[in-house]
């Protein structure tokens, strides 16, 4: 980013494409609470261990786990964000209608202002999870996003010149206990005009 | 290509044992439903305070098998070796054509469902369907809660197709 004197800092790779004051007060700012569509259920929870093979018998076996130091039904931590999904209706709102459910949080306006700059390639590039406590059928799970970092300067990638960023959710039992908290990385990019051409057919 | 029908006819009338479902009617599956079928957005909270009954469509649903098990199970009951018999003799891919619904009483939550199947009818030489040529069955389904009473009575007829015959498009 440029100083007061319009000079860039020596190690800029590129010139920067974008205002990044406009960015700036959206970082590290987590969204308010969201409560959750569902519950911890036992029902989510069996039909997951089906698919993923799962038999370990804490997440299934209601008399094994409350023999279990747990004493009682647990869920697998990588479901955690499963019962924090938006719903159809919502992702519809969304994609199709460009309404947001919670227009107000700090990913949703960052999406606004990199859009407009014209970095309107999206691709998701990794997600880490840190657990710090199990999940309990029953529980509900409550979340918080915001966004941890974003690059100021632009990175050359395979698919454009792009920004990444790194959205920090964070969740919540009902008892106000850390769960979890994941990282979700995002390239926004502008696709050059080749890949433009192919989308548009 | 045909088979000797004779054996899955040996089948016809028959029903099997009773069988369980894996789950009840519950809260979260038509919580699911609903929001897939109706763009409901209403959150489980509310759920769980107004729902008093299931939607009936929901009834197969329940009634379907796991999607996985560690231990798999062979086929035992008629219905199961009627269509073990159908794919051993190449008609390896099942197709639902119709499905005939009776509800009889509405499924409160929490119930358990069980159901049985009888082998209703199996058709005589090969079909012609859209699908290839094939064997068509037809399968009657009784479902009752845990009190024995029957809540919905249920007609699938299903083809057995030797392979899914799909046109060229270009």
């Amino acid at each position: 980013m440029a100083n007061k004197f319009g000079v860039l800092p020596f190690n800029s790779p590129v010139e920067p494409t974008m205002d990044y004051a406009k960015i700036a007060p959206l970082i590290g700012v987590q969204s308010p609470r969201h409560l959750p569509h569902d519950r911890v259920t036992a029902v989510d929870v069996d039909r997951w261990c089906q698919v993923m093979r799962d038999t370990n018998p804490l997440y299934t076996d209601e008399e094994y786990a409350k023999k279990s130091p747990w004493g009682g039904l647990l869920a697998p931590s990588g479901m955690v964000h499963v019962f924090a999904l938006g719903t159809m209706k919502a992702a519809i709102d969304q994609f199709v209608h460009g309404k947001c459910e919670f227009p107000d949080d700090p990913n949703v306006k960052l999406n606004l202002v990199v859009e407009q700059e014209g970095y309107t390639g999206v691709m998701a590039t990794a997600q880490r999870q840190q657990h710090f406590r199990r999940l309990r059928v029953g529980d509900e799970i409550h979340w918080t996003l915001g966004i941890a970092r974003l690059s100021d300067y632009d990175h050359l990638t395979r698919q454009g010149v792009g920004r990444k960023y790194q959205m920090l959710y964070q969740f919540y039992n009902q008892n106000d206990e850390l769960l979890c908290n994941q990282s979700f990385d995002v390239l926004v990019y502008r696709a050059p005009m080749s890949t433009r051409r192919l989308y548009a057919g | 290509m045909t088979m000797d029908i004779s054996a899955v006819n040996g089948l016809v009338g028959q029903e099997s044992a009773r069988i369980p479902t894996r789950h009840p009617a519950n809260i979260p599956d038509i919580r699911h439903w609903c929001e897939v079928i109706r763009e409901d957005n209403r959150s489980y909270q509310l759920f769980e305070r107004d729902t008093v009954k299931a939607p009936p469509a929901l009834l197969m649903v329940w009634a379907m098998p796991a999607l996985w098990s560690a231990e798999p199970k062979g086929a035992t009951e008629p219905h199961e070796r009627a269509i073990r018999m159908l794919e051993d003799a190449g008609y390896g891919v099942g197709l639902t054509i119709a499905l005939e619904q009776k509800f009889l009483r509405p499924l409160k939550i929490g119930e358990r469902l069980s159901y049985q199947v009888r082998v209703a009818g199996v058709s005589q030489g090969e079909v012609v369907t859209a699908a290839g040529p094939g064997y068509e069955l037809e399968l009657h389904y009784t479902f009752r809660n845990q009190d024995g009473e029957v809540v919905s009575e249920q007609t699938c007829r299903r083809a057995q197709v030797a392979r899914l015959a799909v046109k060229k498009r270009h």
